[in-house]
């Protein structure tokens, strides 16, 4: 080989490494804005959603009212925990259909169709079931106890160990890597989360006790579907994934849990009308919203995910500890649509500054600070 | 919707089960005669596709090289854990 022929192949070379890397980063970039686009997508559901249950009947029933045509009142069993059930049911079934809606524009309705009938589709369901129903009825149980224990933030950072535990379960199921930075990044995540919920934890009375217990089931139950569903999505589009997510829990929570808690609240005669009057209610047009947000939140979730990781993507989601709060006073607060906006205060200092907290320790789950030092000192 | 293909994103891993090497555009032109008229067989698609496998370690990268355009192509090929897991679960 001629001197000249060496110096052209060391030239490709170099441009290889560096388009390779600029390729790197540009993945990492585009995963990382998933799982934030996540976070705020997430936000933006429970916002939609928590308007949704202020709306028309849904104000009635919670404020222990009368209902439709001299109905009852219902009982505090069947508002606390059917109620749940039934905005959960409706949310995620809309989202279903949003989310078929998108695949049939893509083309992807046989694909959707089949990947039901395989293995990864099935655990897929799994994941619904787990995520969906059990860990979004056990947060509503949490959150009820705790509030009923006057301490209903315990929860928030409780709920949030979903991310610790997702990040574990993918080193143990899936091998992915853990490092210490990642550790400690997950840990601040978890404080910051402590701070914007308002965590106390110097009064834990016996109900705020029965809260933390059933916050860590919804923790660990979002943690094994964030884990699970986000390495499923290598094999399945995350477009055909959440559209068999959100139809399964949608379809469990309307057609199962909700009646089952109606029968245990002792309302199963009211079922019928309770589901009618809820479907024909003002409030349809904002599950209508939430439903759409809903569908980018979980299938963002899932490829961010599976592009960047489970312990950096579950972070980034978890973000909507702060963007939940926020969304919820910039809609029913800042516009004031639904007319409380005095019910709705803007967020405390405590909240923004723990939201920066969260944003360090997301930085430092997705950056290893040894390795910043080190591509520092060889640029110098 | 009966044309009894498997969904696509089976088919992108199944195609490095033989064990060979292969690059996005390899890919799209191996299977292209029969999931051409699907709207995701993009090679932008199928790059996102290979480099998630290759991030949750079903797919190791073999080399880089430059095509005749002067674009950087990426191949690679399964490893023990990716065939493991397409026999598990694509099987």
């Amino acid at each position: 080989m001629t001197v000249r022929e060496e110096e052209s192949g060391s030239i490709v070379e170099q441009r290889v490494a560096e388009l390779r890397e600029q390729r790197r980063r540009k993945y990492f970039v585009r995963g990382l804005a998933f799982a934030v686009a996540s976070g705020v997508c997430y936000g933006l559901y429970t916002g939609f959603l928590t308007l949704a249950q202020t709306q028309g009947v849904w104000g009635s029933w919670f404020a222990g009212l009368e209902w439709g045509e001299g109905q009852a009142a219902l009982s505090a069993f069947v508002v606390t925990f059917a109620l749940a059930a039934l905005a959960a049911g409706l949310n995620d079934l809309i989202s279903g259909v949003w989310s078929v809606a998108v695949c049939a524009k893509n083309r992807q309705v046989g694909d959707l169709w089949k990947t039901v009938k395989t293995k990864p589709g099935r655990i897929m369901m799994l994941c619904a079931a787990i995520g969906g129903p059990f860990a979004t009825i056990a947060y509503v149980v949490a959150l009820n106890s705790a509030a009923a224990a006057g301490n209903p933030g315990v929860i928030v950072p409780i709920a949030a160990l979903n991310c610790a535990i997702g990040a574990v379960l993918g080193r143990i199921f899936f091998k992915q890597s853990l490092g210490v930075h990642k550790v400690v990044g997950i840990a601040v995540c978890l404080l910051a989360a402590a701070l914007i919920g308002g965590a106390s934890f110097a009064a834990m009375g016996p109900g705020a006790f029965m809260g933390c217990l059933f916050a860590f089931l919804a923790a660990f139950g979002w943690g094994f579907e964030g884990c699970v569903a986000g390495f499923g999505t290598i094999l399945i589009d995350y477009r055909i994934g959440i559209a068999i997510r959100q139809v399964t829990a949608g379809l469990l929570e309307l057609f199962v849990v909700f009646p089952l808690l109606m029968a245990i609240g002792g309302g199963f005669d009211a079922l019928f009308a309770v589901f009618g009057a809820a479907v024909t209610s003002p409030a349809m047009p904002f599950f209508l919203i939430s439903g759409l947000f809903a569908m980018p939140a979980f299938s963002f979730w899932y490829k961010g995910n599976s592009m960047c990781g489970t312990a950096l993507g579950m972070a980034c989601n978890g973000m909507y500890a702060f963007w939940g709060p926020f969304f919820i006073w910039v809609l029913m607060g800042l516009c004031n649509i639904g007319g409380m906006a005095a019910d709705y205060p803007p967020l405390s200092a405590v909240q923004w500054i723990g939201a920066l907290i969260m944003v360090a320790g997301i930085f430092c789950i997705a950056v290893n600070p040894a390795e910043l030092l080190r591509s520092n000192k060889k640029k110098g | 919707m009966g044309n009894g293909l498997i969904p696509l994103h089976y088919a992108i891993i199944e195609h490095f089960v033989g064990g060979e090497e292969d690059c996005a555009a390899g890919v799209v032109a191996a299977l292209d005669p029969d999931y051409g008229g699907y709207k995701m067989l993009t090679h932008r698609d199928v790059e996102e596709a290979l480099a998630t496998a290759k991030e949750n370690g079903i797919l190791d990268e073999t080399r880089c090289d430059l095509d005749a355009r002067g674009d950087l192509v990426i191949y690679y090929r399964i490893n023990d854990f990716g065939k493991d897991m397409a026999r598990r679960y694509l099987g």
